[in-house]
């Protein structure tokens, strides 16, 4: 890995340090991921006709279930690995850990986002 | 192909007036759109590549969901995967759903670190990356040039997807050069010139409208289109019929109902050899890095699979086009399952609709033919331009070339499209798909750790890309006899047939693990090393990124350590 090179004088060395990790949450953040994979690209388990769903065969809806429950697997592995990465102090937001309250609050690049009208989630 | 040879029906009869009519305003639409979008939430800094070629890094959830879904799911998808279903079966085409379902699992791992890495240190390209993660000028070029040469052919496909468009409403197929051509050229012209003035955000407005087509497209198809033709029941009976039937010309069956013994390999490699390969390319990567944080990636990861499903409805439109009995023939005369979806719309719906259809179709192409543009130029300009040929290049001048350049690829893919055989095209997209999955080694693998050594990496993309074009190359087409006949080869050691890119990975990888333990022997330097572990977490707003920018007014300067 990487020798930090940090000189250490830079004011905004304290406010951006490697993330605490919560293991546990990450290790469950990587079963959900790993499960779709698993899911299908284990081909013999699904490919068959029966049973069908209103005249489709199984191999066909079977695969399009399989979207949605990875699109929520997906998002339950973000969720997770924000948890994972949440600072203990309870200061910052959980999502970015991004400008302490020292730092200016000014020209957030893309803050006047107005085509991104989804706060909750952002979180 | 089985398709049977019978005269034209519809196509080849003249111009279908108002399909082309109703096509024609929204292509004015969404020109105008293009050039309007310089004004998309425009940057201080207009000079730099941050800006033309990433957007000023500033997109959000939504406008990169519509961007990465414009991007990945490109017009030669609609067109391709269908055919693809159409005359071979689900082996070929429905690979599509499974491969871009166990992407997005696969993206959210390592795309988030790609993000911060490159906001922290101000990459725009992945050999960008490799460069700073080794200090290796030819690493960095295998990485700039495999991404370089795999997106031309991908280029081109999408003017291939414009002309089956063109070829169905009447327009394009014969006469002589100019009127045969012409539309496809005015086309790309307004295309190059809203790229070129707009850059990024040309394809991230029109984005917006081509999914709204498409996804109105799709609903009105699927909800209709079965019904008419006898009920999914029907539809899924006519697929067997068909796969089923000997080929005359094989002896084997026409295609894959649903993939059987020995073919499970071919079904599953496919899917994830894809998958590790997509965000390998230029494209998807720029369309990434230009979103505003990392935790924007990662939400996509959630939501893109919103085109999978649709995706997944258009494959199965192909095996509707089965039960309608459409007989996909060319203006030549000659059958091409290429044109079997903008055939069934033609066939199956009023006019003004098809109009609508070929639009979502045509519009589909000119995102990812844009942003692959934009892309490609970007890897010149900052890994062959800036890096070989004027290191002091500032970042007006780096703007400046990736502008330009980004109109030369656009009239190679053109040549290419109007001088080579179609068939180049797609063999050319085939080698493509293998060779930027080569770079996933060098690229992903550097994300998490330095272990690899630099010369390692480079012989096992080398490995990668020899076996990958020779297996390539060896693969016959029983019907016409011709080398490049698809991208199955038998997998060593197993036996059955799989995806050739992912047989050419594994290679590549062991390569690089056996050298990578002799070189440490020998040991062998491996390079500097830009970047620290905490980059990778980097997140928008970063204060040591914030912190270099007031220093060097700009972000787009290379290495912005200060």
């Amino acid at each position: 890995m990487s020798t930090p090179t940090s000189d250490g004088r830079r004011d905004s060395d304290r406010v951006v340090t490697m993330p605490p990790t919560n293991r546990g949450l990450l290790v469950a953040a990587g079963v959900c991921l790993l499960i779709p994979l698993v899911a299908l690209l284990w081909v013999s388990s699904y490919s068959k006709a029966t049973p069908r769903l209103g005249g489709i065969p199984f191999f066909f809806w079977y695969q399009f279930v399989w979207v949605f429950l990875t699109s929520a697997l997906t998002y339950t592995a973000h969720r997770l690995v924000l948890a994972a990465r949440r600072r203990g102090d309870g200061t910052r937001d959980p999502s970015g850990w991004d400008d302490g309250p020292d730092e200016s609050p000014t020209a957030r690049p893309g803050s006047d986002d107005t085509l991104d009208p989804t706060p909750g989630f952002r979180s | 192909m089985s398709a049977p040879m019978v005269a034209p029906l519809t196509t080849g009869t003249g111009v279908n007036g108002v399909a082309l009519t109703v096509l024609i305003v929204l292509f004015v639409v969404v020109t105008v759109l293009g050039f309007m979008a310089t004004r998309f939430k425009r940057g201080e800094h207009l000079d730099s590549l941050d800006e033309w070629g990433l957007g000023g890094r500033k997109f959000g959830t939504w406008i990169t969901w519509f961007l990465l879904g414009g991007d990945l799911y490109t017009a030669y998808t609609f067109i391709a995967v269908p055919a693809a279903m159409f005359a071979t079966g689900a082996v070929a085409g429905f690979f599509a759903v499974p491969y871009t379902i166990v992407l997005y699992p696969i993206v959210f791992v390592f795309m988030a670190r790609l993000w911060s890495v490159s906001h922290r240190h101000g990459y725009v390209t992945s050999a960008d990356f490799v460069q700073g993660r080794y200090g290796d000028r030819g690493l960095s070029l295998a990485v700039a040039v495999t991404g370089f040469l795999a997106t031309m052919p991908y280029i081109a496909l999408q003017l291939i997807g414009i002309q089956a468009v063109l070829e169905v409403t009447g327009l394009g197929g014969s006469g002589n050069w100019l009127a045969k051509d012409a539309p496809l050229l005015i086309a790309f012209v307004l295309l190059a010139a809203y790229t070129y003035t707009s850059g990024l955000r040309a394809p991230a407005v029109i984005a917006f409208v081509k999914d709204a087509l498409i996804y109105l497209v799709i609903i009105v198809a699927i909800i209709y289109l079965p019904h008419k033709f006898g009920g999914w029941d029907h539809i899924f009976g006519a697929a067997q019929d068909k796969m089923a039937a000997t080929n005359p010309v094989t002896g084997k069956p026409a295609g894959a109902f649903i993939p059987g013994a020995g073919q499970m390999w071919a079904y599953a490699t496919l899917g994830l050899g894809s998958a590790l390969a997509l965000f390998m390319y230029p494209h998807s990567i720029t369309a990434s890095l230009s979103s505003r944080s990392r935790n924007t990636i990662r939400r996509n990861a959630a939501i893109l699979p919103a085109y999978s499903f649709v995706l997944g409805l258009l494959a199965l439109l192909g095996w509707v086009a089965i039960a309608a009995g459409t007989k996909p023939i060319g203006l030549d005369g000659k059958p091409n399952p290429q044109l079997v979806i903008p055939q069934l719309f033609e066939d199956s719906f009023p006019s003004w609709f098809a109009g609508v259809a070929f639009a979502a179709v045509a519009i589909g192409a000119l995102v990812p033919a844009a942003i692959m543009s934009i892309a490609a130029a970007n890897t010149f300009t900052r890994n062959i331009y800036k890096e070989w040929l004027k290191p002091d290049a500032t970042d007006a001048q780096e703007a400046k070339v990736s502008k330009l350049m980004s109109l030369v690829v656009k009239a190679f893919a053109l040549l290419f499209v109007f001088t080579l055989d179609k068939q180049n095209a797609i063999n050319f997209q085939l080698l493509g798909g293998i060779w930027i999955l080569q770079t996933f080694p060098a690229i992903v693998f550097s994300l998490y750790t330095r272990w690899f050594h630099k010369w390692a990496l480079l012989a096992g993309w080398a490995a990668g890309m020899v076996y990958g074009t020779i297996a390539a190359y060896r693969v016959i087409n029983p019907a016409t006899g011709k080398h490049f006949g698809g991208s199955l080869a038998e997998i060593p050691g197993i036996g059955d047939l799989g995806y050739i890119a992912l047989t050419a990975f594994v290679l590549n990888v062991l390569v690089a693990v056996v050298l990578t333990l002799v070189l440490a022997a020998a040991k062998v330097g491996n390079g500097t090393d830009q970047t620290e572990s905490r980059d990778y977490f980097a997140e928008e707003g970063d204060p040591r990124v914030r912190h270099d920018l007031a220093v060097h007014r700009g972000p787009a300067g290379g290495a912005v350590e200060v």
